[in-house]
This record gives structure tokens, C-alpha cells and sequence, in this order.
């Protein structure tokens, strides 16, 4: 075996996976996804669902990564192949899943890092929206396919694979952890700052009276339950790779639950945090434009790149709230996206068993390329946005499904995780945890998957066409579960012992 | 903003916030045991095994 496939990776220490761990789950969807989830599915009320949601499967699933991936150490596929040889499938499923994810989110980062500059000459004008659609992404009239770039989105997208690749080739702890022990710091200093000058705006009062008014009849709807669930789940990155993967580099004795705990109530005390800034910053877009909150209410690319910069060309200092609303975008998705991208890596180095900076740049490069090519072109946003929609659910969504089921009910770790998770944490896994993973989490998963896929079989995703739905949707989700199918035929170097001896490893020798 | 407004807001931070604080305090008063562990070398990674742990 080469010398250098020898260097170790594992974090330095556990405060560096813990930090990295927020980082992963801090992301995009916690600033504009949570806060108008929050607010139409029963405002103040949301938050009781959302507490349920998130002791119920959010940290339990959250337990089940950081078990998975410490125990058998490696990538999704390796960990699931020492479990079985079929379950490999599943870890390569959660891989594409991965690839795809990575190759929209650059551009939504690049776009967030162009308006970081934009901010400081308020570049939109009076009409951000048509600054946005047809003057910075030059959207097509007609959704497609096509090739017809948009120079100006290249660099920008350019510039996040490059740093994002450079960071992950570095290692754990010279890239991995360095980049979040510099972006977290500044993420939160952003953020609160920004939520400071939101809160002093005329009208954030009225925002938050907005956001947090109960509406208790909401808790009778199976769907705002249903809200809560997916909220969680999207926004702690459990489920496709990125906790196991995270967790393989833990040393032997690690806290797992304790660390697990700090995670997952610093990713909702972020998005908690984002509500108040973000609602806040609405109550007093509402106010100048003499609306009510519902009025202007909304998430996604909507509240980021049309409601903010009008909310920023109208505030008192509102070049200094670009810079921190979209920097802040910007570093979320960067150390999300580092995430994303150390799932594929992890993969293809344990699969071929080559150096690190070798697979980043084999892959990494031709994902960059892939990017570039399907993102900054006028057809670009109609990718993102039926990609993004359809990877959500029959990606993350039915890969975890599936990984939770076979894990818990065909080769049946469930126990042995459990074990696992006690040997050395401060907060006992029990019974409930193994009905919670076993049972609840399946369940759950799978009435959000099923009442998805009959609303889109009724109605068309957002009255796209037919074939672009087939393509970039169905096709692009089925074509997910092949390539993870298909990748379980390449052989697995014989330095790599795929089996595991659960009696006979690293984690049983006295404590 | 109404009573019923602040209360759920103030709910909302106490427990999340008051969550991410007790977490953090059973987190960080016990010792950290990884802190003086071997740490296994990728070929170890590899083999799925490294029996050569510091117990």
C-alpha cells in the first residue's frame, strides 16, 4: 500500500467534530426554509411539533448516523457493506444522493456569495426581482434543457469549488475542521448582529407577532405534523451519509450521544434564531410597503434574493445587512456543502483505496464541471428547483426509509448500535430509542413519502412540463437507485476488509 | 406584539436555548476520554480492526 493512503483521519479532537457536525446541519434551509415552515403550520403552535419532531427522530436518527458510521468506520457504502452485502446499494444511493445535492448547492452559495458583493452598491435597483431573474440569472422564459450560459455565473461557481475542494483535500483537520473552526465563529457573529439591527427596524414587532401568534387548530392537521418531521430531518443532514461519515472520524471512547445532543439543539437554536432575524426583517418590509406580514411571507430563493435586497435597499444600513444576510448564506452553504462533498470523497478513496487529495480531485473536478455546465445556464434555476424538490424526497427521504429498515429489520444492528451508543456516552440509548429509530422513524418516513408521491401522481410539481419533470424529477430519481445498484460491482481494493467481526474489533476491548 | 405571541416565544427560546445549554453543560463537565485515545491510522480504518487501542 502507498505511504500516503497510510495518513490518518480521524479529528484531532471532538470539539472539531462537533463543530463540523453544526456546520453540516447550520445550512441554507435553516435561514429560509424553517422560518416560513414555522409560520404556515400554525406559527407560535409549530413549536410544539417541531419539539416532538425533533426528540423523537431528529436526535435519535442523529444517534443512529454517529453509531453507524463509528462503529463500522467508513463511507455509507463501507459501513453498510460490513453489514451485508447487499445493504452496500444503500450506501452508494446515499452517495449519488450526495452528488446531486452538491452540484445545485454550489450554485445557490455562488449566487449568495454574488450578492455578498451586490450588497454594497444594492446592484438590484428598485425591482429585485427582475434583477434576479433576468438580469443576474437570465432565467429562460420556457422551462427546459439547454446549454446557453451565463458567463457572469461561472466565476462565482468557480470560486466555491475551488475553495470547497482545496478544503476537503486538506484533510479532516487541516481542512475539514480549520474551515468550520473559522466559518462557525463568524457565522454566528454574522447572524446575531444581523438579527440585532432586524430587531430595532419599525415593524419587527409586528414580524414576530407573525411568526410566534399560536394558531392551535393547525395541530390537528396530519400535514403540520408532517411539516415539523420534515424539518427536522431535512435540516440535521441524518440519513444520506453525512453524520456516519463525519462520525467514522471520532476516536474510540467518544462521547457519541452527549456530542449528538449539542448538534442537534444548536441546529434549532440557529433556526429559532434565523426566525426572529428573519421575521423580524419581514415585519418591516411589510410596514414600509403598508402589507400585512402574509402578505410578503415566503422561503427559499423568494426571501432571499427578492424580499431580502428589497428589505436591504429600504433599511437603515442596509449595505451592512446584505453583507451579513448573504454572508451568512454564503458560509452556511460552504460548510453544508464541505458535508456533501466529504460523503463522495470518503467513498470513492475507501472503494479504490487512493489518497484523499487524488480522489478529491478526480471527483471533484468532473462534479465542478457537471455544475458549471447544468447551473449557469438560463435553464439553470428550472434544474435547481425540480432537482432539489424531487432529490428531497425520493432521495434523502426514501434512502434513509430504506437504510433505517434494513439496519432495523432485515440484518437487525439495531441492539448492537445500541450497545454501541452506551459503551462510552452520557446519555443512555434505551428501549425508546430502539422504537423511536425502529419504529417511528419508518413510519413517519414513509407517510411523508407516500402523501408526497400521490400529491405530485395528482398534480404535476409546480405545472412543469411533463418531460421536464421526467427527466430532472422521476428520471434523475430513479436513476440514483441504478447508479447505487450499479456501483456495488466494482470491486473493493484488497487492502479494504469489507467484512466486520463483531466480536473481534476496535470498540471491544475493555474500557 | 400579543400575550399569546410572547409567551410562545419566550417558550420557544427557553427550550431550545435552554436545551442547547443543558446539553452543553453534560457535555463538557465530564471528562473526554477520545482526548487520550490512540488514534487509528487509516490502514487500521481499512481493515475494520485496531486491536493496538489504548484501552
Amino acid at each position: 500500500m502507498a505511504k500516503r493512503s497510510q495518513k490518518q483521519e480521524i479529528f484531532n479532537s471532538r470539539n472539531y467534530f462537533i463543530l463540523a457536525a453544526i456546520g453540516s446541519a447550520v445550512g441554507l434551509g435553516n435561514i429560509w426554509r424553517f422560518p416560513y415552515v414555522a409560520f404556515k403550520n400554525g406559527g407560535g403552535a409549530f413549536i410544539l411539533p417541531y419539539l416532538v419532531a425533533l426528540l423523537a427522530a431528529g436526535i435519535p436518527l442523529l444517534f443512529f448516523d454517529y453509531a453507524l458510521g463509528h462503529r463500522y468506520r467508513g463511507s455509507a457504502p463501507l459501513v453498510l457493506r460490513r453489514m451485508g452485502k447487499w445493504t452496500e446499494a444503500l450506501g452508494w444511493w446515499q452517495v449519488m444522493v450526495c452528488v446531486t445535492i452538491a452540484i445545485y448547492y454550489a450554485a445557490v452559495v455562488a449566487w449568495a456569495g454574488s450578492y455578498t458583493v451586490f450588497s454594497f452598491n444594492q446592484a438590484w435597483g428598485d425591482d429585485p426581482a427582475k434583477f434576479l431573474m433576468n438580469d443576474f440569472l437570465h432565467v429562460a422564459e420556457t422551462p427546459g434543457v439547454g446549454f446557453d450560459f451565463v458567463p457572469s455565473l461561472v466565476g462565482p461557481m468557480l470560486i466555491v469549488w475551488s475553495v470547497v475542494l482545496v478544503t476537503i483535500a486538506l484533510g479532516v483537520n487541516k481542512g475539514l475542521a480549520f474551515a468550520n473552526l473559522v466559518f462557525m465563529p463568524l457565522l454566528v457573529i454574522m447572524f446575531v448582529v444581523l438579527v440585532l439591527q432586524a430587531l430595532f427596524l419599525p415593524g419587527a414587532a409586528e414580524g414576530l407577532n407573525a411568526l410566534f401568534t399560536p394558531n392551535w387548530s393547525a395541530l390537528g392537521d396530519p400535514g403540520v405534523w408532517s411539516a415539523a418531521f420534515g424539518q427536522i430531518f431535512f435540516s440535521l443532514s441524518v440519513g444520506f451519509g453525512i453524520m456516519l461519515t463525519y462520525a467514522s472520524y471520532l476516536k474510540r471512547r467518544t462521547d457519541l450521544t452527549g456530542s449528538g445532543l449539542v448538534v442537534g439543539f444548536s441546529n434549532s437554536g440557529f433556526e429559532l434564531l434565523a426566525g426572529i432575524g428573519v421575521f423580524a426583517a419581514l415585519g418591516f418590509m411589510a410596514s414600509q410597503a403598508g402589507a400585512s406580514v402574509d402578505q410578503v411571507a415566503g422561503g427559499g430563493i423568494t426571501l432571499a434574493f427578492v424580499a431580502f435586497p428589497t428589505i436591504i435597499s429600504q433599511a437603515p444600513f442596509g449595505a451592512l445587512m446584505g453583507v451579513l444576510f448573504f454572508g451568512s448564506l454564503t458560509v452556511a452553504g460552504i460548510t453544508s456543502m464541505l458535508s456533501i462533498l466529504e460523503v463522495i470523497v470518503a467513498a470513492v478513496r475507501d472503494k479504490v483505496h487512493i489518497a484523499k487529495p487524488i480522489a478529491t480531485l478526480i471527483i471533484g473536478i468532473q462534479m465542478a464541471i457537471d455544475s458549471i455546465s447544468l447551473l449557469s445556464t438560463r435553464t439553470g434555476l428550472y434544474f435547481l428547483d425540480i432537482t432539489d424538490e424531487f432529490v428531497n424526497k425520493y432521495g434523502i427521504l426514501a434512502g434513509a426509509l430504506a437504510c433505517i429498515v434494513a439496519v432495523a429489520w432485515i440484518v437487525r444492528k439495531l441492539p448492537v448500535l445500541k450497545r454501541h451508543l452506551n459503551r462510552f456516552s452520557s446519555f443512555p440509548a434505551g428501549t425508546i430509542w430502539l422504537v423511536m429509530v425502529g419504529v417511528l422513524a419508518p413510519v413517519v418516513l414513509g407517510y411523508m413519502l407516500i402523501t408526497d408521491l400521490l400529491e405530485k401522481l395528482r398534480k404535476p410539481y409546480e405545472d412543469y412540463p411533463l418531460h421536464l419533470l421526467n427527466v430532472y424529477g422521476w428520471g434523475m430519481s430513479l436513476s440514483l437507485v441504478v447508479a447505487g445498484v450499479l456501483l456495488t460491482f466494482i470491486p473493493w481494493r484488497r487492502a479494504i476488509k469489507t467484512d466486520f467481526d463483531e466480536y473481534h474489533n476496535e470498540h471491544e476491548v475493555s474500557a | 406584539m400579543s400575550m399569546s405571541a410572547i409567551v410562545m416565544m419566550t417558550l420557544a427560546i427557553a427550550t431550545i436555548w435552554g436545551g442547547l445549554v443543558a446539553a452543553a453543560v453534560n457535555l463538557f463537565r465530564r471528562p473526554d476520554l477520545s482526548a487520550h485515545d490512540h488514534t487509528p491510522s487509516d490502514t487500521e480504518r481499512a481493515s475494520g480492526r485496531a486491536e493496538t487501542a489504548t484501552p
